[in-house]
């Protein structure tokens, strides 16, 4: 998020900057350069045709590089065409030879900022801060600053937004399509379809408690109102708070351990508790791959206490960072899920293997996909001639499902943002009653504080 | 007959084609001196000299061909970049040493050409050019300890020769690697690392293992700061011939303005980069609550601006009496007009016996090293203070150097301008401080100790 705002406000301020910071700032306003190359080179960058900017000045890099006039240039048209790190090169030759340079220092801040070079950004920031920033140039400096705090103190900025979003879903109770014979009256379980609205915020603070340890709390609610009235009984409140302690051994491994409570409220009754356990093991299996192993054991609780179950699960995860701008995820679950009061089923055994993507692809949008296959069977037979199993004899069960899920983010403003979230689940299980089909689709906006 | 018309037309085809063989071996030859070039100079800044085979060395700048077999050497306060023919760009940090070993890019067949060269001392950034997109298996730099093989990326070197590097004293010898894009692998005779984005990987020497150092973010910081005309100041940059002391005065007249909260003083302040001794200030300091250096009063001079641009690393505190002593390090201290950059160690105390008035007329005592920052002391170090007399022992201990020492040496000198100490195989060196507590249960000191070929500098605390 911080990093998508950052580069929005570069793209944005600079463009302002670029005319009066070379007034205010830079000690020289006339090129020395040849003329005709350095106006041309601006006309593209100001037509925002910086890659042929870029092009231009970088064929003229051996007869010119190190005239600080042209090496500005070359570096704003760099960056412009996203390659920092050549915009690094030309920006630093740049303030070598000038020092005074204060446009080449704020956009040398962008192309470290972007590479993560965190300490020379804020060095240069701590010279820029010297030579008398006009307000718009110290703004700008304070939103840079803002990304490097949490980078440079090791610490993540504190995450909180409320968020209010609206959607539609096929199948609000997650009910099979299917007609039951009932000797000659035909009973029909359908889907309820609805649009809803949905309210949520979430607090996400870490607490560094030394070099080695922080502590992550997480507090988050949500509320989602079906429209129609049949779904109305669907109706999904959920609080949930969480604490992870999360400590670095060494440079390979980090320990997790942390606890996780969380309460549900359909149509506004209480519905179920969850409480849960966890501890963690991440390593890292090579550049940009790590690994994590991680255990649960939890209580989940419900009003109708004939649904209970404990849960013991592990999982394995592997992160992997193919690129700058994309990110896989792979994990391996499974959960043994222990019945306490004799529920529908008994014991039950789920497995679930899913693969997420993100892909930044541009500095304002990121696109995630994630495909999950999941099995769960229950141990003990459904009994016949009931509603879920309407044969003759027991039945074991089994469910099958596949889930599907895009999601676009949209950083509309520094402090806001716009989601996208498109899911399709579908279910085939050894009793009908469990086969079924479910999407939703959303779209919801964020505000940040 | 036919011989005849045979070596006729023979000797008719020399004449004419003589000269076309002669064209021909002229334009071969081109052809391999082209082949050899590598690439040009695009920026050259400081002392940047080529060396070529027996040739005499010359001094590079933009636009000097660079060829196969050259090496390209940088003195101190010196920064250079270079492009190769298929684009890729390396940029070298001051005190550096850099060879092409090779060089052989066909850019109508990239994936048969191949880079090799070497970091023999000191810094570089790469930003690998088609040979390294294309294939990248063909690419390869190396330090004198390990290779380096890439895919497709952006990352700095440092080479750090047993004998150290001026630019970054005390740090260890060995090979740093640290990755900006993509991914690179490091290897020793005895086993490798993948590094990706952001990570740091560290060789102490061929035998070693590559390790993953996330700590060392700083060094290349530091490295690159140098390079970008925020460089530590030393006697030699100062144009008004000013020593670095008066710079540093005048740096501490400044904290004064941005003084305002109460304070405690005085401290010792040591510019690890100069060979100046560590300056006691006795007008007041402000620190924070880590007892880290804020901001101080008095001095002189143009400096007009400081500012703290990282927290201070490795602090420390020791309670001595009454007396609190606070000690750490400054990685980054900016400060204008000259946009410096100073790294510095600092140590400040409440309660400080500022001058040799304020001291006890009685009593001998021996106060024991109990911490500080900057180059390392081993814990053997001590003072013997015999205040009847005025007069004092040292002995700082380090691991590598040896001891320097003093003795019966003036309690006044240390209160002054420095006493003097001396080690018989590394060279002089200076300390001075103050007493600390009501009954001075403590001392706080700066010292700057030369071992030959540089320096190493610091402040200690010393407790009875």
């Amino acid at each position: 998020m911080k990093f998508n705002l950052l580069l929005q406000y570069q793209r944005a301020a600079s463009r302002i900057l670029l005319s009066l910071l070379l007034v205010l700032l830079s000690p020289v306003t006339a090129f020395a350069a040849p003329d005709s190359l350095l106006k041309q080179a601006e006309q593209f960058i100001q037509s925002q045709r910086n890659t042929e900017a870029y092009e231009l000045l970088q064929n003229e890099a051996e007869e010119y590089a190190g005239e600080a006039d042209y090496d500005y240039l070359l570096g704003l048209a760099a960056l412009r065409a996203d390659l920092p790190e050549q915009a690094m090169f030309a920006l630093e030759r740049c303030v070598m030879v000038q020092p005074g340079h204060a446009a080449a220092r704020m956009e040398l801040v962008s192309a470290y900022t972007q590479l993560g070079l965190n300490q020379q950004a804020e060095m240069q920031l701590s010279i820029l801060d010297k030579q008398e920033p006009p307000a718009l140039a110290r703004k700008a400096m304070a939103q840079y600053r803002d990304v490097l705090r949490p980078r440079l103190s090791g610490t993540p900025d504190p995450v909180r937004l409320l968020a209010l979003g609206a959607g539609y879903d096929s199948n609000t109770g997650s009910f099979p399509d299917m007609g039951i014979d009932l000797g000659g009256i035909l009973l029909t379980v359908a889907p309820v379809e609805s649009p809803y609205s949905l309210f949520k915020g979430t607090l996400w603070q870490p607490y560094q408690l030394n070099d080695k340890q922080r502590v992550d709390v997480t507090l988050h609610a949500q509320q989602r109102f079906y429209q129609e009235e049949d779904a109305k009984q669907f109706d999904l409140g959920l609080l949930h708070a969480g604490a992870l302690l999360n400590t670095t051994l060494d440079p390979l491994n980090k320990l997790g351990a942390g606890i996780k409570v969380n309460r549900l409220w359909l149509d506004g009754e209480a519905f179920r508790n969850h409480i849960s356990l966890s501890g963690s093991w991440e390593r890292r299996l090579g550049a940009g791959l790590r690994g994590e192993l991680s255990l649960q054991a939890g209580q989940n609780r419900f009003e109708q206490e004939s649904f209970d179950y404990d849960v013991y699960g592990v999982a394995y995860r592997v992160f992997h960072k193919l690129s700058p701008a994309l990110r896989t995820t792979f994990n391996l679950e499974f959960e043994q899920e222990g019945e306490v009061n004799a529920r529908l089923g008994g014991d039950a055994s789920r497995w679930a293997l899913s693969g997420q993507l993100d892909y930044r692809i541009d500095n304002r949008n990121v696109l995630g996909m994630e495909l999950k296959w999941s099995e769960v069977g229950y141990a003990t037979d459904y009994l016949p001639g009931t509603l879920y199993n309407l044969g003759t004899v027991a039945k074991e069960r089994t469910d099958r499902g596949v889930d599907l899920n895009a999601n676009w983010r949209h950083s509309l403003t520094q402090a806001w943002e716009l989601n996208g979230d498109v899911t399709y689940h579908t279910q085939d299980s050894s009793l009908e009653f469990y086969s079924l089909d479910r999407w939703t689709a959303q779209l919801s906006v964020a505000r940040y504080f | 007959m036919a011989l005849i018309k045979d070596c006729t037309q023979q000797k008719l085809g020399m004449r004419l084609f003589a000269p076309l063989i002669l064209f021909l071996s002229t334009a071969l030859l081109s052809l391999d001196v082209s082949a050899a070039v590598a690439g040009r100079m695009l920026f050259a800044r400081g002392d940047v000299t080529l060396l070529r085979g027996e040739a005499p060395s010359q001094a590079a700048r933009r636009g000097t061909v660079i060829e196969v077999g050259d090496k390209i050497q940088l003195g101190k306060s010196s920064s250079a970049q270079l492009r190769f023919t298929d684009g890729a760009l390396v940029a070298l940090h001051e005190d550096s040493l850099f060879s092409i070993d090779s060089h052989n890019f066909d850019q109508q067949n990239p994936k048969k050409s191949e880079q090799a060269a070497e970091l023999l001392r000191g810094g570089l950034r790469v930003i690998t050019g088609v040979i390294g997109k294309e294939n990248p298996e063909s690419v390869n730099y190396r330090t004198p300890v390990a290779t380096i093989g890439i895919r497709g990326t952006v990352y700095e070197v440092i080479y750090v020769p047993p004998e150290g590097l001026p630019g970054l004293p005390g740090v260890a010898p060995g090979h740093y690697t640290m990755v900006l894009r993509g991914r690179v692998v490091i290897a020793s005779k005895v086993g490798d690392l993948a590094l990706g984005e952001g990570e740091i990987g560290y060789l102490a020497d061929e035998k070693s293992t590559p390790v993953l150092r996330p700590d060392l973010y700083s060094l290349f910081a530091k490295y690159a700061s140098q390079s970008v005309g925020v460089r530590p100041r030393n006697r030699a940059d100062l144009a008004s011939g000013a020593s670095a002391g008066e710079e540093i005065d005048g740096l501490l007249s400044e904290m004064l303005r941005l003084a305002g909260v109460p304070s405690s003083g005085p401290y010792a302040f040591v510019v690890t980069s100069s060979p100046e001794f560590g300056r006691f200030v006795t007008t007041p300091v402000t620190v924070g609550g880590k007892g880290e250096l804020l901001s101080a009063s008095g001095g002189i001079g143009e400096i007009n601006s400081f500012t703290e641009v990282a927290p201070p690393t490795g602090v420390g505190s020791y309670q001595a009496g009454d007396s609190t002593i606070y000690w750490g390090s400054y990685d980054y201290m900016s400060y204008t007009p000259t946009d410096g950059i100073f790294n510095a160690d600092y140590i400040t105390a409440t309660q400080v016996l500022l001058t040799t008035d304020d001291l006890p007329t009685i009593g001998s005592y021996t106060y024991n090293y109990v911490g500080g920052s900057g180059a390392s002391l081993d814990p053997t170090s001590h003072l013997t203070v015999d205040f009847a007399s005025g007069t004092m022992d040292v002995a700082l201990d380090t691991t590598f150097y040896g001891t320097w020492s003093a003795s019966g040496a003036s309690i006044s000198s240390f209160y002054a301008d420095g006493m003097s100490l001396t080690n018989p195989t590394a060279g002089d060196g200076i300390i001075s401080g103050r007493f600390v507590g009501t009954t001075a249960e403590g001392a706080i000191s700066a010292y700057a100790l030369d071992i030959q070929d540089g320096y190493i500098s610091g402040v200690a605390a010393f407790a009875r």
